[in-house]
């Protein structure tokens, strides 16, 4: 465990320092450098097993912290945790050093949380892609990856050649189906739009019926099986929602024989793990950053009192999005102006990506 | 089964004739006739023996669903109709006819469920083998230390070893056959700790297993998540080995692709399965193994340093089982991931008691295993109208009614589990 509060403290006063100078000899100083206010207010964050330089959920919430500490002037503190035994530790540990609001990071920390919220009424807690067990000084982060999904989908089947483009989940769960119905409604949208019959294997909104390999083990032989089983019905965009199952996929995909390519799911695949950058077309990303920002902006700055209500991440508030776009067979600009504008029409509410 | 056994290995139960096979086969029949038969569908159903690339291309074969269910259940009844005639003659039926009657049943089933779709043979079996490997390994290493009387619920771990070492090793020297060999030494290393303590220390087996499992996964989820999530590059990307076709046999229709279009790994299990079979019954080492698992006290009086037979059965089990945890990775989808092998070091386990500890039954009961699996996936994808949870549902099934009908009752090497004190 490491508290970086002192730093982030030296860090500000130095760069307050240097605004001082700055502004003494400069005659119209740049807005960005002027100084941040330091504002009396402690925000605190606790990791789950990965680390805070994880490339994923852990590293995005703490560029939010680092962020706000830049942006806002508020006071930062955090806990890394090696195993599950830390996390309580590392929460009490947060509500000792007196946080004004604790982000604990991931879905693992969920019971851990639930217990320290309700242990301690007068603290206040943020959960990252967890639940509130009814504590209202808990907040969750939640995701609309239905939208980005959608884009994801409608990718999928204009970079498609068959027209044949799969989805498949980890288990059939309402946080993975939003994912497969957002893809599912996507391709089909663009199979309207071109007059094509577009074809996805491996999940029906309509009868809730799809493949998925009955739980979260990463790479198994099972996922593999399914993929393969995709790529044989002639898909060749494979959409695996079930954390790491890209080695799986593109190990079928080489197996198989075909020129096919797989999207990602939380994370930018092609920048997180480069060895898979040849297989992937896009990722449809979790953005905890912005989250975790406006939520302390929110409060510290604009005054407003902490409340339980879930914060969703969309199209919108940046929450999710789509990573950039890599191996497309077609006309690169035109699909991302396409995109676009379907982002414009999601965020309008003019497109329903669930229906 | 002809096998050589050792005296006292079979119960009388099992011996006697009894009804309960015949039973069996008149219940299956009965759903394959009424099910498959009359009530199934009229739906067309092509049967894909071969693929379209292959040198020796079968036509597929088109019939309606129902039609194959009606014709398979004539057949069955007629079996069924035979094996009461031996019950009442006091005859066992044959392993043989068990098994035919297991294949036709198979057979009306994938025609039930790919009703207006195609059975791609050649894929359901290759994907069923691939499948089976990691837990048949698991379950010769099972085998081996349990046949020497030292219970190991530590394959799980050595699994997850062996599929660590594999990609690890295999990614950071660029060369698989490296990640092979320290997936099979990591994981014999880890039955040495295991065959120490429970036989120089006598710490019961069972808590040391467990134990060694728990660490396992602790060490390679930390590893994981501080150095192979953040390099994966250098550290977890070692590919798989090349698929290799043995010439003419892998020409062979339907079987040829399946069996002999594959991996080094796969390719060693099915080296292995018979090699023990060979050295547990039919040389003097097997029979001294034996021994030690079913009587040390006596094996010990006509010179057997049981100490070192149980140590080095136990250890060599391990290497299996690594070899096993490699078929997981280098053998399979290249990367590792979190607790990866997912219980089926555990599976492996229960395949090594239906199997009644006899590579050759435990090899099958593991195929069972990994049919069960692309069962699952192949009938979802296929028939998507029928529920997921009732196609999951039936090996299992199946496999009780094997452990109840066909199996009779088992037993363990009589001292399997039991610590030797040298008095």
């Amino acid at each position: 465990m490491k508290t970086s509060t002192k730093r982030a403290l030296s860090g500000l006063a130095m760069t307050g320092a240097a605004a001082l100078v700055l502004a003494g000899c400069a005659a119209a100083p740049a807005p960005e450098e002027t100084e941040v206010p330091e504002v009396d207010y402690l925000a605190c964050a606790v990791s789950d097993e990965g680390s805070w330089n994880d490339k994923s959920f852990n590293q995005s919430v703490y560029e939010g912290l680092e962020k706000a500490n830049a942006e806002l002037g508020v006071q930062i503190s955090d806990a890394e945790s090696a195993s599950p035994d830390d996390f309580a530790p590392n929460l009490q540990a947060m509500i000792d050093a007196s946080c004004d609001v604790t982000i604990a990071v991931g879905f693992n920390l969920v019971a851990a949380v639930n217990e320290a919220a309700a242990a301690n009424p007068e603290a206040n807690f943020v959960t990252v892609d967890g639940w509130s067990e009814g504590n209202a000084n808990l907040k969750p982060i939640n995701y609309a990856m239905n939208q980005s999904s959608y884009l994801a989908g409608y990718l999928a089947a204009a970079h498609s050649t068959t027209k044949v483009v799969g989805t498949y989940g980890g288990m059939q769960i309402p946080a993975v189906t939003d994912f497969m119905t957002g893809f599912y409604y996507g391709a089909m949208a663009w199979g309207a739009d071109n007059g094509t019959d577009v074809t996805v294997v491996g999940w029906d909104p309509a009868t809730e019926k799809g493949d998925f390999i009955g739980d979260f083990t990463p790479n198994s032989g099972t996922s593999k099986s399914i993929a393969a089983g995709q790529l044989a019905a002639d898909a060749d965009v494979i959409f695996p929602v079930g954390g790491d199952q890209f080695g799986a996929v593109s190990e079928a995909i080489t197996e198989a024989g075909v020129a096919a390519v797989m999207i990602g799911v939380d994370k930018d695949i092609s920048v997180t793990s480069p060895e898979y950058s040849q297989w992937m077309l896009t990722s449809v990303e979790k953005r905890m950053t912005n989250a975790v920002f406006d939520i302390i902006k929110d409060i510290a700055i604009d005054g407003n009192a902490f409340n339980g209500d879930t914060y969703l991440g969309t199209l919108e508030n940046g929450g999710t999005a789509l990573s950039p776009i890599t191996n497309f067979s077609g006309d690169q600009a035109a699909i991302e102006a396409k995109l676009q504008e379907l982002t414009d029409g999601i965020i309008a509410g003019d497109i329903n990506p669930l229906g | 089964m002809k096998t050589e056994v050792t005296p006292g290995m079979f119960s009388q139960a099992e011996i006697a004739v009894s009804k309960k096979t015949p039973i069996v086969m008149a219940g299956f029949t009965a759903i394959v006739l009424v099910f498959f038969g009359i009530l199934g569908t009229g739906d067309v159903v092509v049967w894909q023996f071969t693929k379209p690339d292959d040198t020796f291309a079968l036509p597929d074969f088109t019939v309606a669903s129902n039609t194959i269910g009606l014709i398979i259940g004539v057949v069955l009844a007629a079996i069924t109709a035979y094996a009461f005639v031996l019950v009442s003659q006091k005859k066992h039926p044959a392993l043989w006819l068990s098994l035919v009657f297991g294949l036709l049943a198979v057979i009306a089933l994938l025609s039930w469920l790919a009703a207006g779709n195609k059975v791609q043979f050649a894929f359901i079996l290759s994907n069923a083998i691939v499948l089976a490997i990691p837990i048949a390994l698991g379950a010769m290493a099972g085998i081996m230390s349990e046949r020497v009387g030292v219970v190991n619920i530590a394959i799980e771990g050595q699994l997850l070893t062996g599929a660590f070492l594999a990609a690890v090793v295999g990614s950071l020297t660029d060369n698989l056959w490296v990640g092979l060999l320290a997936a099979m030494v990591g994981a014999a290393l880890l039955s040495m700790v295991l065959a120490t303590f429970s036989i120089k220390f006598l710490v019961d087996q069972i808590i040391v297993g467990v134990v060694l499992n728990v660490l396992v996964l602790g060490v390679t989820n930390f590893l994981y998540s501080q150095w192979l999530a953040n390099d994966g590059k250098n550290a977890n990307f070692p590919g798989t080995f090349p698929i290799i076709e043995i010439p003419v046999l892998s020409e062979i229709p339907i079987l040829g692709p399946a069996l002999f279009e594959n991996r080094i790994t796969t390719y060693l299990a099915f080296l292995i399965i018979p090699a023990l079979w060979f050295f547990l019954f039919k040389t003097k080492l097997g029979l001294r193994a034996r021994a030690v698992g079913e009587h040390p006290l006596a094996a010990d009086t006509v010179g057997i340093n049981v100490a070192r037979t149980r140590f080095w059965w136990v250890t060599i089990g391990g290497m299996v089982a690594g070899l096993g945890g490699a078929a997981l990775t280098i053998g399979s989808v290249g990367a590792f991931g979190r607790d990866m092998s997912g219980g089926q070091g555990f599976i492996a386990l229960a395949v090594v008691i239906l199997g009644r500890w006899h590579p050759f039954s435990a090899g099958a009961a593991a195929l069972l295993f990994g049919f069960a699996i692309i069962l699952r996936i192949w009938a979802n994808q296929v028939s998507p109208g029928i529920p997921t949870d009732f196609i999951t549902m039936v090996p299992y099934v199946v496999t009780l009614i094997a452990v109840v009908g066909f199996v009779g009752r088992v037993r363990a090497p009589a001292a399997d589990g039991q610590p030797y004190i040298k008095g």
